[in-house]
């Protein structure tokens, strides 16, 4: 175990990356740091428990953690001292802000002092010092430290680390001191070694004292070692910052081509450095060489963040120079850059500055007429001005209507009344956006005088109607404003504004009530606007407004109006149909229906008017028509209150066999109630499906199947189309769709009792085309809707009974044939061995015969019975024919009187079932084709199908007897 | 946390005939001349009535007395005896008068004398001598001699030796009856078997130390203690799952009777190479709350016994008949010693002396008797507290082995918490490189979950072969 751990490297991290730490986690992480330093003291102490001595090198370990845990507490109670608001925190006792953290540092103190007295010749007693030095440090008794530091480095041994790191934290004191000389040659003795990851921080430090003593040469050698280490990750990395100061070394010992080289060589931007250059030699004064190289490295710029940096920079250097045109230049450049947003808030406010102050000067120079005789001059200035007016808008958007009014009154002051208007114009309208009255004003009076000074016609159009405008906005009663209403609202007619101009005659009715006949000729202006262009709705508003008493006009203009509106009424159509006037109101509701004037609702009232119209008349393809016609136009709604009416339609249509329009119409009106609530959804769903199938259209018909549950038609209803589209399609031979039909409803198990019958079509269908496998198939799953059915107690319909007995009866005759297969043969063992095998399966087949008979199948039971008494009769038969050979008469004898007391019971059996055959038929009336086979005793060979009780005649196929 | 791994079995074992006409008449006949020089022959004859330990005063005398033993029958009587009562009886004599035989068994006690005093060459110097393969001490001597190479880092030298050992172990086994003995040589033979992983481990061959470990069959009486060797050497190969593994090996209720609380500290040290600070610190701190109390009762509890040689004797006696003590430590402290198999030898050896006390019985000179009585009981009186002191030993090494721990321990700790303390100034747990990485898995199991493939049941053909999988978190 290595006992000397490695105490000083960790207290270099806490002195040296405190304020690296120092950050939005800072928090966190000093909470679990002073839970690992409490853990360390706690395991210090309990280590020496264990060994049972205070040890030297324990108690040192014990000193840097009480140590460490002092200076975060202090992190720790700075922080809330800062906290504090400033007025209070002078009331603040720093004593006991602070008092954790001393009592630690005390006990650092402590615990080191008594090491160095019971262990004087310890020999890592240099590090006791270096705490001792450290405390202090942190008391802020700077000499005491210092005296540490100095005692720390005397007794460490010459290279060992104590003694560099002494070395470094006096140079560190000394270097902030600003003692180059000495933090440069402790420096140099503690960095001799590359000890740790912080000597390229410490040899930046160096280089600085170097640079500071002038050693320039040593300076940029150090700070390029630096560099080389920074690159390998065992080091901290001080590239970033020996990028940033290499240039300062390199300019100040007159060597920038090496500054280049060395940027180069190391992939940096030249422009970066020569930025650097520049600001630097700005700092030290040096205005004229940071212009050359600042206008110089623009040229090498990189980027857009580059050209804004350099741009910045140059701005103040140009000014001090006179460079007028590059100042504007580069103001331009940075008004591009700001548009793109890539100006931060700094660059933002010296861009502001420097607008300002030229565009301020450029006017007061035009204003005082500096220029009056150098009209070239005057003219470039003014366009300067005007763009650094311009560039400060953009800058300023919430007051650029002042720099467009002043860049307006620059050009006003030389004379230049038409590029003023547009300014004052663009000024008034910003005004009225930031709500800057003053200036809307101000800009308001100079554009009305501005268009009044000779200004082109060009102009003139294009400013007046804003310039009234703007005057009226902020003189709206004003005398002068009387006339500036009608003269707007004449400008704005004679540009067919008839919007803008409504709106000037109500700010003028508004302004001034009184004054009826200029609102009277307004308003004629107006409504003639509206006859000419045929826009009677418009005319039927301003009617009702004048009817209303809103305008007051004089009676003759009343009339005027009054008659123009009575052409617009239709009424002659309702009136004809209340007196039976069938021909002449479908002539009306025609007419309304194809006006233009008409509005939907009258349309569509018009539309099922006619429909009903046609319907009484009996015309039932118009009926149809407008019928269709005015679903389609009528809402849900509307539909839900016609919706007899329409059932009507459809049922005329279907009894005229008009099927194919009759469905349309019941499925159109169905998909428009489809979401109301309407108790006739079911019918119009019930008699499209019923036509649909009646036409084999079963496409329609499903896709009307799929839609009524959305629509919300019961299940109920539902599901009996579906059977009704399955028998259809079954009727039909579309059996692939039927098949698609089964397993559509198959999920649903109320409907397996209904689906038996149709699977017994499929399955015949099926072996009809040979597909006897597919067709087992299907009748297994018939029994499994069979039986399921039977056990859920649902009621099965007739024909599925009928169905599953036959499948049920096709296996009996398989097994009557295979008994029949089984032939009686001598030796009287296997005979006896036969015998007893056949009983056994006429025992099985009785079994199976009469569960199939108590199915309740019509055909089923007398089937049945019927292969009952054959199967009954043929064993009989077969056991008193047989006659053994090859034995005498007597044994022949014996056997057959021994048989044919086995077989009496036999032909018993087959009577009773014959009775209870011939009972159930005529009990339940049964009617089947088995039926014959019972009932019928003729003379002939055969049993008719069909049976008649008064005699009819008996003819076979060819009609003869 | 340097390792050596070296202890020398005492050895012993065979007989050989000698004059079949001695008998104690003769020897009596030999007392009473009072002549000291023939005191051999007497001991030979007594050896021939199988009075071992009633002979050993008399041959002790003869050494201590005679100038120099020249007799190669002499030598024959003292491998006989040596053989038959164990090299501690002997050991006990100062070197000065051990050196007066040229034995192979008095010159393997003084060369153990001397590896115990670290003087190698020395101790090589005894072994000079060639000692005929059939010699019962040959195979320990060639242990001794290997382990001497061993721990000089001449491991071309230890490995020759180590393989002639285990071939000459395996001879003697092959011709031995006697059940002990046949134990006795079969561990020697193990230590051989180990002694070359051991060389190579000494000279930072971990990787071909691991292959060597694996020629150690697992039934062997030693491998128990081995496992702990192989999980250090995992550890120098920085496999520290497999160390993990053959550690938890310890788990198995089997292994109940290992004390070895270095097994813990390796394990903590295990974890903290993988920058499991958290595992690391909670075997610490499990460790210190398993055995910081007990072993303050414990070690107060032998230091109470003082040198009371009978007591420990009987400590371990009356828990290998099933007597249990209050203290945990103690318990496993005993049967750990129950089973080293240097007890078991000097044990065996103590057993066999008292069944001489039956065979004493049949010796008819009631004179002679009471001289052989009074010697048997003088050398079984020391061969009990040879016991004893073995067992005090033991037990005090135990004692420091816990404070050992607990001192390895605390550094452990303090390392732990140093690396912590570095990860939270350089901010590298808290950024997203650092705790975060690696499976979540890692993070949220608990230290019982490493257990989940063993689920108490640990299979006799995998124990030590068990690797954890857990994830180093070093950056």
């Amino acid at each position: 175990m290595k006992r000397k751990l490695t105490f000083l490297l960790c207290l270099g991290f806490i002195f040296t990356t405190s304020l690296q730490t120092a950050r939005a986690d800072v928090e966190q992480r000093r909470t679990e740091l002073l839970k690992v330093l409490d853990e360390e003291l706690r395991e210090v102490t309990r280590l020496n428990k264990q060994i049972g001595a205070q040890r030297p090198d324990l108690m040192l370990r014990m000193a840097q953690v009480l140590l460490e845990k002092g200076r975060l507490l202090k992190d720790l109670e700075n922080q809330k001292y800062l906290e504090i608001p400033a007025v209070e925190r002078d009331k603040v006792n720093k004593d006991e802000a602070f008092k954790e953290s001393r009592r630690y540092f005390d006990q650092a103190q402590k615990t080191v002092l008594v090491l160095l007295k019971k262990a004087p010749r310890f020999e890592e007693r240099a590090d006791a010092y270096y705490i001792l030095a450290y405390n202090a440090k942190e008391l802020k008794q700077e000499e005491q430290s210092k005296k540490f530091f100095q005692k720390a480095l005397e007794e460490s041994r010459r290279d060992s680390v104590v003694a560099d790191k002494s070395r470094i934290a006096l140079a560190e004191i000394y270097f902030n001191k600003g003692s180059f000389d000495k933090s440069m040659s402790l420096y140099e003795a503690a960095l001799k070694n590359k000890r740790d990851k912080w000597w390229t921080k410490d040899a930046f430090n160096l280089a600085w004292s170097y640079f500071k003593m002038g050693k320039y040469d040593k300076a940029i050698n150090t700070m390029l070692e630096s560099y080389d280490l920074s690159k390998n990750s065992k080091y901290i990395d001080m590239s970033k910052s020996i990028e940033r100061d290499i240039a300062f070394f390199y300019t100040e010992a007159g060597k920038s081509d090496e500054a280049i080289a060395f940027y180069k060589k190391n992939g940096k931007s030249i422009s970066e450095v020569m930025l650097k250059v520049g600001r630097y030699l700005k700092t030290q004064g040096k205005f004229a060489a940071a212009e050359k190289t600042l206008s110089d490295g623009i040229q090498y710029k990189q980027n857009e963040k580059e050209e804004v940096e350099f741009n910045t920079e140059l701005l103040s250097l140009y000014e001090k120079f006179g460079r007028d045109q590059k100042h504007l230049e580069a103001c331009r450049a940075l008004s591009s850059q700001f548009s793109k947003g890539n100006l931060n808030a700094d660059q933002v406010e010296v861009l502001k500055y420097n607008v300002q102050k030229m565009s301020a000067l450029i006017q007061q120079q035009l204003v005082a007429k500096t220029y009056e005789h150098q009209k070239d001059i005057r003219d470039k200035k003014a366009e300067a001005a005007n763009e650094y007016f311009m560039i400060n808008a953009l800058l300023n958007p919430a007051k650029s209507q002042e720099d467009y009014f002043h860049a307006g009154e620059t050009y006003f002051a030389i004379g230049k009344f038409d590029k003023a208007v547009p300014l004052y114009a663009e000024a008034i309208k910003r005004a009225q956006k930031n709500n800057d009255k003053k200036t809307e004003a101000s800009a308001s009076n100079a554009l009305m005088a501005s268009l009044g000074s000779g200004v082109k016609k060009t102009t003139a159009d294009e400013y007046l109607i804003p310039a009234y405008e703007s005057f009226l906005a902020t003189n709206p009663k004003g005398e002068k404003s009387n006339v500036v209403y009608q003269r707007l609202f004449s400008a704005q007619m004679e540009r067919k504004n008839v919007a803008d101009a409504e709106k000037t005659l109500l700010n003028y009715k508004s302004a001034f009530p009184s004054d009826v006949e200029p609102q009277e000729k307004m308003l004629a202006q107006v409504m003639d606007s509206y006859k000419d262009a045929g826009n009677k709705a418009a005319l039927a508003g301003w009617v009702k407004r004048i009817d209303a008493g809103e305008f007051k006009v004089s009676p003759e203009y009343a009339s005027k109006v009054k008659t123009l509106v009575l052409g617009m009424q239709f009424e002659k159509v309702e009136q004809a149909s209340q007196k039976g006037d069938k021909k002449g109101a479908l002539r009306g509701y025609l007419q309304i229906y194809k006006s233009p004037e008409s509005n939907p609702e009258a349309k569509k009232t018009a539309a099922y008017n006619i429909a009903v119209l046609f319907y009484e008349t009996g015309d039932y393809k118009q009926m149809y028509a407008w019928a269709d016609k005015s679903a389609g136009m009528m809402s849900p709604s509307d539909l839900v209150k016609f919706e007899k009416d329409y059932i009507l339609f459809s049922t005329d249509l279907f009894q005229r066999r008009q099927f194919t329009e009759s469905s349309a119409l019941s499925e159109k009106v169905f998909d428009k109630i489809c979401t109301t609530d309407s108790k006739n959804k079911r019918v119009f769903f019930k008699n499209a499906n019923v036509i649909y199938l009646a036409e084999k259209q079963f496409e329609k018909s499903k896709s009307l199947l799929v839609k009524a549950p959305k629509c919300g038609v019961g299940n109920d209803i539902v599901l009996a189309g579906y059977l009704d589209h399955l028998n259809e399609l079954a009727a039909a031979s579309r059996w692939s769709s039927f098949n698609d039909v089964i397993k559509m409803l198959e999920p649903t198990k109320t409907m397996w009792p209904y689906l038996i019958y149709p699977s017994s079509l499929l399955a015949n269908e099926l072996e009809n085309i040979g597909r006897v496998e597919d067709a087992k198939k299907v009748r297994s799953k018939m029994m499994t809707y069979y039986e399921d059915s039977k056990k859920q107690k649902l009621d099965i319909p007739l024909e599925a009974l009928d169905s599953v007995s036959l499948v049920r009866l096709s296996a009996l005759e398989d097994q009557i044939a295979k008994m029949s297969s089984m032939k009686l043969n001598f030796p009287e063992a296997e005979y006896n061995k036969t015998l007893k095998a056949k009983f056994a399966l006429l025992d099985k087949i009785t079994t199976e015969a009469v569960s199939i008979s108590e199915m309740g199948s019509g055909i089923g039971i007398v089937r049945a019975y019927r292969y009952l008494v054959q199967s009954h009769e043929a064993l009989k038969n077969e056991i008193l024919n047989f006659t053994p050979a090859g034995k005498n008469e007597a044994y022949v004898a014996s056997f057959k009187g021994s048989m044919a007391k086995v077989a009496e019971p036999l032909s018993r059996q087959a009577d009773d079932f014959r009775q209870t055959a011939i009972k159930k038929i005529e009990k339940d009336n049964i009617l089947t084709s088995d039926n014959s086979w019972f009932l019928v005793k003729n003379e002939f060979n055969f049993i008719p199908e069909y049976f008649s009780e008064n005699g009819a005649a008996l003819m076979d196929k060819a009609g003869g007897k | 946390m340097k390792k050596t791994f070296l202890s020398i079995p005492l050895f012993l074992s065979l007989s050989f005939g000698m004059n079949a006409q001695a008998s104690v008449q003769g020897a009596w006949k030999i007392y009473q001349s009072g002549d000291k020089s023939r005191y051999p022959q007497m001991v030979s004859e007594l050896i021939q009535d199988k009075m071992y330990f009633s002979s050993i005063p008399f041959i002790k005398e003869y050494l201590a007395t005679t100038n120099r033993v020249n007799d190669a029958a002499v030598d024959k009587v003292l491998d006989q005896l040596i053989t038959e009562v164990g090299v501690k009886q002997f050991e006990l004599l100062p070197s000065n008068i051990l050196e007066k035989s040229s034995a192979p068994s008095i010159r393997y006690i003084l060369a153990r004398k001397a590896f115990r005093q670290a003087k190698y060459d020395l101790a090589l110097k005894y072994l000079d001598k060639p000692i005929e393969e059939w010699n019962p001490v040959k195979p320990y001597a060639l242990l001794l001699e290997g382990s001497i190479y061993s721990v000089s880092k001449k491991e071309e030298q230890a490995t020759r030796v180590f393989k002639e050992c285990v071939d000459v172990a395996e001879d003697h086994i092959k011709k031995e009856k006697n059940p002990d003995r046949i134990r006795q040589l079969k561990i020697s033979r193990d230590y051989c078997v180990v002694g070359i992983p051991r060389s190579q481990f000494a000279i930072q061959k971990f990787s071909n130390a691991y292959s060597s470990y694996l020629d150690l069959e697992k039934s062997s009486y030693i491998w128990p203690e081995i496992l702990f060797e192989e999980a250090w050497n995992s550890f120098y190969l920085k496999d520290y799952n497999r160390t993990l593994g053959k550690l938890v090996t310890y788990k198995a209720p089997v292994f109940n009777y290992i004390f070895n609380p270095e097994i813990e500290v390796l394990k903590a040290l295990s974890y903290m190479e993988m920058c499991l600070w958290e595992d690391s610190k909670n075997t610490v701190e499990a460790f210190y709350t398993k055995y910081e109390k007990d072993n303050d009762i414990y070690k107060k509890f032998i230091d109470s016994l003082g040198k009371d040689y009978k007591q420990y004797y009987s400590l371990v006696k009356e828990h290998t008949e099933g007597k249990l003590r209050n203290n945990p430590i103690l318990n496993t402290a005993l049967a750990s010693v129950s089973r080293d198999p240097a007890y078991l030898e000097l044990y065996s050896s103590f057993n066999s002396g008292r069944d001489e006390i039956e065979r004493m019985k049949s010796v008819s000179n009631d004179r002679m008797r009471a001289v052989l009585n009074e010697n048997l009981r003088e050398s079984l009186n020391t061969q009990r507290n040879l016991i004893g002191s073995y067992v005090r030993g033991q037990l005090q090494l135990y004692a420091a082995q816990i404070v050992k721990a607990f001192e390895d321990m605390s550094y452990i700790k303090l390392e732990v918490l140093s690396k912590r303390k570095t990860e939270l100034y350089e901010d590298l747990s808290l950024t997203k490189g650092g705790r975060a990485r690696g499976d979540i898995a890692h993070l949220k199991r608990t230290d019982k979950q490493y257990f989940w493939t063993f689920n108490g049941e640990f299979w006799a053909d995998e124990l030590g072969d068990y690797v954890f999988s857990l994830k180093s978190e070093c950056k």
